[in-house]
């Protein structure tokens, strides 16, 4: 195999699963539980033993005190690279890009990510008012109760900038939640119509409740190896990142993806117009849609257009799980969930969902806000080993 | 009501808010506090019983609870209660 520029042709995806979402997980459920069951159900999709696996990373927010160390233990892995990553919507695939590294150069040869969250009764609202010392300080004094409130403004800034508004922004959790419909483990699967999205409770205004994340508890994971592995795999042909591209001194309109699009095409070798999907971080719908206009999805930037005739018209793969707005947001799993879904997507394994001939996929990663908006950005192109 | 601070660069005169450990622009790890008495409303939303808006401060943004109603595009007096801060009606 020609090792290109990137350097990213000598490892591959091998597997990738989901361990069910739950809004309302049975007692006794635990992070540590939901992480395991992940790395059972992991290993087993390709008949790997636990012996098999020398890697190990995790991206939790609900795990500590514990750590990736603990968790090994746990687990029973001895490894020889261990990994943590605290930054949420970009943690998947900021792992999956460390992990690519690590067997290219021979520090492991299977790695196993998880990512993953168990919220109990006051962990969610733990987690957001002491999300970082700018929140605690700052807005949980206010109280902003949340990354909502920063995201109705951006929003409400977006409209201005774009003159979008519900019916336009409605149509990427509706048009996902038809998708959802066809996926057994998303929470949302009830029909959802422009109607009920235009006519929903308030969350914070503009944003209504189909607006913003389910909180679940669950957990995801991938299996990176060795690209001398036979069998099906998925290659990684380019991971590009922005992590704090504008210092936070922006209006949170573009992201990092914006500077590094450019990049992670020429080094995919192909175009955006040639992928079959998209799994974008949707935390929020503006989001969704800033990413896929940032990494290049909507060449003219007609955003209306995209919405209308793309997502909505033509049901073009979307965030085919229902995405986090229907699938919901377990944590951190959150920034693996849009990459498992697209490996399992382009290895045939979508079930009712299947996107015929998927072939190749954009995943995005967003999120860790630092103050008035998200300040991580990361992008991985997919294409299936032939 | 205490004063809210904005923090002044002493290298480059740069504003920050919230305190930044090193100025954004030029790196400087000096700066001084400076009272920001008003701010115009940029936008206005509200969670859970909380009106919130973002202030545009001379240039720095600053997330508030705005105790009083107010329009986007008005003048509000800016300060600290508790630790929050707020803005009211000038």
């Amino acid at each position: 195999v020609a090792k290109r520029c990137d350097g990213l042709d000598e490892a591959v995806i091998a597997a990738a699963v989901e361990v069910p979402y739950t809004r309302h997980p049975p007692p006794g459920m635990t992070t540590r539980r939901l992480l395991a069951r992940a790395f059972l159900d992991v290993i087993a999709e390709i008949g790997l033993e636990r012996d098999d696996v020398d890697g190990l990373g995790v991206a939790s927010f609900t795990l500590a005190p514990d750590h990736a160390i603990d968790l090994a233990w746990h687990l029973g892995v001895r490894a020889r690279w261990l990994v943590e990553d605290p930054h949420g919507g970009a943690s998947g695939l900021n792992m999956l890009r460390h992990a690519i590294r690590a067997i290219e150069a021979g520090d492991a040869t299977t790695v196993v990510l998880l990512a993953g969250d168990h919220f109990g009764a006051d962990d969610f609202d733990r987690l957001v008012s002491d999300f970082n010392r700018v929140t605690r300080d700052h807005l949980a004094t206010i109280p902003t109760g949340g990354p909502n409130a920063q995201f109705a403004l951006l929003t409400d800034r977006h409209m201005a900038a774009t003159g979008l508004g519900p019916q336009d922004y409605g149509m990427i959790p509706v048009a996902q939640r038809r998708w959802a419909r066809l996926n057994a483990g998303a929470v949302y699967r009830d029909e959802l119509t422009l109607e009920d999205y235009l006519s929903a409770p308030v969350v914070a205004p503009p944003l209504v409740r189909y607006d913003c994340v389910p909180v679940v508890s669950g957990a995801n994971a991938v299996v990176v190896t060795s690209a001398a592995r036979t069998g099906p795999a998925v290659r990684v042909p380019a991971v590009r990142a922005a992590f704090n591209h504008d210092n936070g001194l922006g209006d949170g309109l573009s992201t990092g993806l914006r500077p590094i699009a450019e990049e992670l095409w020429a080094s995919s070798n192909f175009p955006p117009e040639s992928v079959d999907l998209a799994a974008v971080y949707d935390d929020y719908p503006v989001m969704a849609l800033v990413q896929l206009d940032d990494v290049g999805l909507i060449p003219d930037g007609d955003l209306r257009r995209f919405l209308h005739d793309r997502v909505w018209r033509d049901r073009w793969p979307l965030n085919p799980s229902g995405g986090q707005l229907s699938a919901g947001q377990a944590g951190a799993a959150g920034g693996m969930h849009g990459l498992v879904e697209a490996v399992r997507q382009l290895l045939g394994h979508a079930g009712e969902r299947q996107v015929a001939d998927a072939a190749r996929a954009v995943v995005t990663g967003y999120g860790m806000v630092t103050y008035l908006y998200g300040s991580c950005a990361i992008a991985a192109t997919l294409e299936r080993r032939p | 009501v205490n004063d809210l601070v904005v923090w002044r660069c002493e290298g480059c005169g740069e504003r920050s808010f919230p305190r930044r450990e090193l100025c954004p622009n030029c790196a400087s790890d000096i700066q001084t506090a400076e009272p920001q008495a008003t701010g115009v409303v940029t936008g206005i939303t509200a969670h859970r019983g909380t009106s919130i808006g973002c202030v545009d401060a001379e240039g720095t943004r600053i997330i508030v609870r705005l105790v009083d109603e107010l329009a986007v595009g008005e003048t509000a007096r800016l300060g600290i209660v508790g630790n929050a801060p707020v803005a009211f009606r000038p």
